[in-house]
């Protein structure tokens, strides 16, 4: 009895700690943004209260803001469609490239450790129309037809962010991939090929199964990733041309902090949080069906 | 354990008083000795900590550096005085500025811009000390330049430099290909095609950054009606945004860059992209203001390009001829309301105006024009780019004043500039530009 008592109240102090910390750094600011988003408030002096106002305004005039919401949508769908199935083909590849294969894993991680703002500026600088690498290469290989305003046409973009994108979080995605593989037993390989599965039904129907764990991992990262994506809009295109590029968070920061809007920049925050929320709900459901098959 | 996150959180929670400067209160008050009846023996001087905030974060070089000279020898010259600077790009200084207002803490001295979507929030909120105009009156100060600073009748702030947007470009290139540099909008054009049919960028602007597109557009607009005040009256709400001449500047705009005018990828260039394209001979001509000046003097680009840098006023057109210049006062220093050395500051802000020193040194390093008259320090060794550059200004006819951007709110100046950038990109047709404008003016009138 005495044993049980002492240790709630142990549990409870030690669960204390960690809750007044969550609650002051992450619930206490939002309930604040929740409060001045419901001001029109500008930065310097006064500001009066005008309740829902700026979150209507927000869900029914805004059209950037539905932008930048189906802009990361779009970063995500790309990320999960198109980078993690290239990282899981190059993760077996690397299991099998033998003496080659602790170089290739630094080679593969290196663009993740580059600083976003190299990065950024590093793919501006290729996709400039007339000294980028990408135009000139295309030119010379006799493709001069396909050059393009990689950053500047409104309508390709939004791609050419995304691919710069999807390469720096590449080696993140490769490397988590590459873990979970190490952790599938040698004999389930041997046990495949003695009845008699060749290379593609091995891998298909036996290993990436078997990855969904790590899958689950890696998708709920690129996810939150793809969502908070600033740095890099903010320093290649600033969500131009045009705001076909505009991501919520560069959005957020040029309402707050270049239009002094403040109040309006916390309700998109706040609108902001609650899509997260939303789309974490259905992450979940949906990948636990997926866990739960295997 | 509970002890430690209470202590984070403490900290965490009084870290905003921080900052970069540093944080010793505003004075090591030495208490001065009363003078005693009938001596004449001066009291010793109160030690007095200046704190001051300045958007020039580089303090080696142009204007920061003759600011940081003045400010050194200015401690030498009263060393009672301590002047703590702080300085930061224009970007994160003007969030800092928002911090230091809502905490009532703004620093002594601190740069300001004349312009509304800066000032007006510090105007509008008493945060600034009004200014004895005695104090700046025989410092030889240019007509008009205090406008931006002023409201009703006082001044707040004094002037540190006019600025105004010229047309840069390269002799050499423009030799090559056998052509002139254009006095008229109609040779501009020529230029422009000719230029595109060598395939070689015409004019290197700074898209992303935004803010030069307005004043183009005030330039475009001016070229067309005659005159600067059109804009000024679409602002004031005298005329709307969707009136016909508006309408007509912004069709001029959007065939302008259709024609290519400027560089390719012009709207995902920042300033210093743009600059480079131009100093690296890739693009003929840079719409920039004069305080490029020393662009006849970075030792980074050629000797080739630093000898055929040139500028010409934006060309004339039937109604207006090219000594209308945009131009306006835009840098200058504050006093805060909340500082506790108001005399002192103003003592220095007189020190660092007097013509020997702010006006020659800023000139000597090629860092600008002053808003003080300047013609008594010309050396007489001024790169050829100086002496165009003055020559435009002192020729100037007529002034635009504060940009249409710079004219309100600070959200007024974002819808303006990606309204431009969405009409130069094809996403809004000039009557959608129009209506945009005519939209965020309504909210600031």
């Amino acid at each position: 009895m005495h044993q049980v008592l002492s240790n709630k109240r142990t549990i409870f102090l030690l669960v204390v700690p960690g809750f007044l910390f969550f609650l002051v750094m992450v619930c206490v600011p939002i309930a604040m943004s929740v409060y001045y988003g419901m001001t029109d408030w500008r930065g310097i002096g006064d500001y009066q209260m005008v309740g829902f106002d700026n979150f209507v305004n927000i869900l029914t005039q805004d059209k950037v803001f539905w932008r930048s919401l189906w802009n990361a949508v779009l970063l995500v769908i790309a990320t999960v469609v198109l980078q993690h199935p290239i990282a899981i083909l190059f993760a077996i590849l690397l299991t099998h490239m033998g003496k080659w294969e602790k170089l290739f894993r630094v080679l593969f991680f290196i663009p993740a450790v580059i600083s976003i703002v190299v990065t950024s500026k590093l793919w501006s600088a290729i996709y400039h129309p007339n000294f980028g690498l990408l135009n000139k290469v295309l030119e010379s290989i006799g493709l001069a037809t396909w050059k393009q305003e990689w950053l500047g046409n409104p309508d390709i973009a939004i791609w050419s962010l995304i691919l710069t994108i999807m390469w720096q979080g590449f080696g993140y995605a490769l490397l988590l991939y590459y873990a979970g593989l190490q952790g599938i037993p040698e004999d389930l390989y041997e046990a495949a090929k003695l009845d008699g599965a060749n290379h593609v039904q091995l891998y298909m129907k036996i290993i990436i199964p078997l990855l969904a764990p790590m899958m689950r991992v890696a998708i709920i990262l690129a996810v939150i990733t793809c969502l908070k994506q600033m740095e890099t809009v903010f320093l290649m295109t600033n969500g131009g041309p045009g705001e076909s590029t505009q991501f919520l968070g560069n959005y957020v920061y040029k309402a707050a902090f270049s239009s002094s809007l403040y109040g309006y920049g916390n309700a998109i925050s706040v609108l902001f949080v609650i899509f997260c929320l939303i789309l974490t709900v259905i992450l979940n459901k949906f990948l636990k069906k997926d866990v739960g098959e295997f | 354990m509970l002890l430690l996150v209470c202590t984070m959180l403490f900290l965490a929670a009084c870290s905003n008083n921080g900052g970069t400067s540093t944080n010793s209160g505003d004075k090591n008050a030495n208490s001065t000795p009363s003078p005693a009846e009938g001596t004449t023996k001066d009291p010793e001087p109160e030690q007095i900590t200046l704190k001051f905030f300045t958007a020039l974060a580089d303090r080696a070089n142009g204007l920061g550096k003759v600011e940081q000279d003045i400010i050194d020898q200015y401690m030498v010259d009263y060393p009672n005085v301590k002047i703590e600077v702080e300085a930061l790009q224009d970007e994160p200084y003007k969030a800092k500025v928002k911090v230091y207002s809502s905490t009532n803490d703004l620093p002594d001295i601190m740069q300001v811009w004349g312009q509304p979507s800066f000032i007006q929030p510090l105007l509008d909120n008493n945060l600034l000390v009004s200014l004895d105009e005695a104090n700046f009156k025989d410092l030889d100060f240019v007509e008009g330049s205090f406008d931006g600073f002023a409201k009703e009748g006082k001044i707040y702030g004094v002037p540190r430099g006019a600025d105004y947007l010229v047309l840069y470009y390269n002799k050499k290139m423009f030799a090559d290909n056998g052509l002139t540099a254009p006095t008229t909008t109609e040779e501009l054009n020529n230029v422009i095609a000719t230029f595109r049919g060598k395939n070689i960028n015409p004019i290197a602007i700074n898209g992303m950054d935004g803010w030069t597109l307005p004043i183009w557009f005030d330039y475009v607009l001016q070229r067309q009606t005659g005159t600067f005040d059109t804009m000024d009256m679409g602002l004031r709400g005298e005329k709307a945004f969707t009136d016909e001449e508006f309408v007509k500047g912004a069709k001029a705009m959007l065939e302008f860059a259709e024609a290519k005018g400027f560089a390719d990828g012009y709207l995902t260039a920042d300033y210093g992209a743009a600059r480079n394209l131009f100093g690296q001979e890739q693009s003929a001509m840079y719409l920039m203001g004069n305080w490029e000046a020393s662009l006849a003097t970075d030792e980074n680009f050629s000797e080739d390009f630093r000898n055929n840098v040139a500028a010409v006023p934006y060309p004339a057109s039937d109604v207006a001829p090219s000594s209308n210049l945009a131009s306006w006062y835009g840098g200058g220093y504050s006093i805060a309301e909340n500082s506790k050395h108001k005399e002192e500051a103003a003592k220095f802000l007189n020190y660092m105006f007097q013509p020997d020193r702010w006006a020659k040194m800023i000139w000597e390093a090629d860092a600008g024009t002053p808003a003080q008259k300047f013609e008594q320090f010309l050396t007489g060794n001024e790169t050829e780019l100086q002496k165009e550059l003055v020559n435009i200004f002192n020729t100037a006819t007529s002034s635009s004043g504060t940009p249409i951007h710079d004219s309100a709110t600070d959200e007024f100046k974002q819808t303006v500039m990606d309204a431009h950038q969405s009409l130069l990109v094809g996403k809004l047709t000039p009557e959608q530009f129009a209506q945009a404008l005519e939209d965020a003016a309504n909210k600031t009138r």
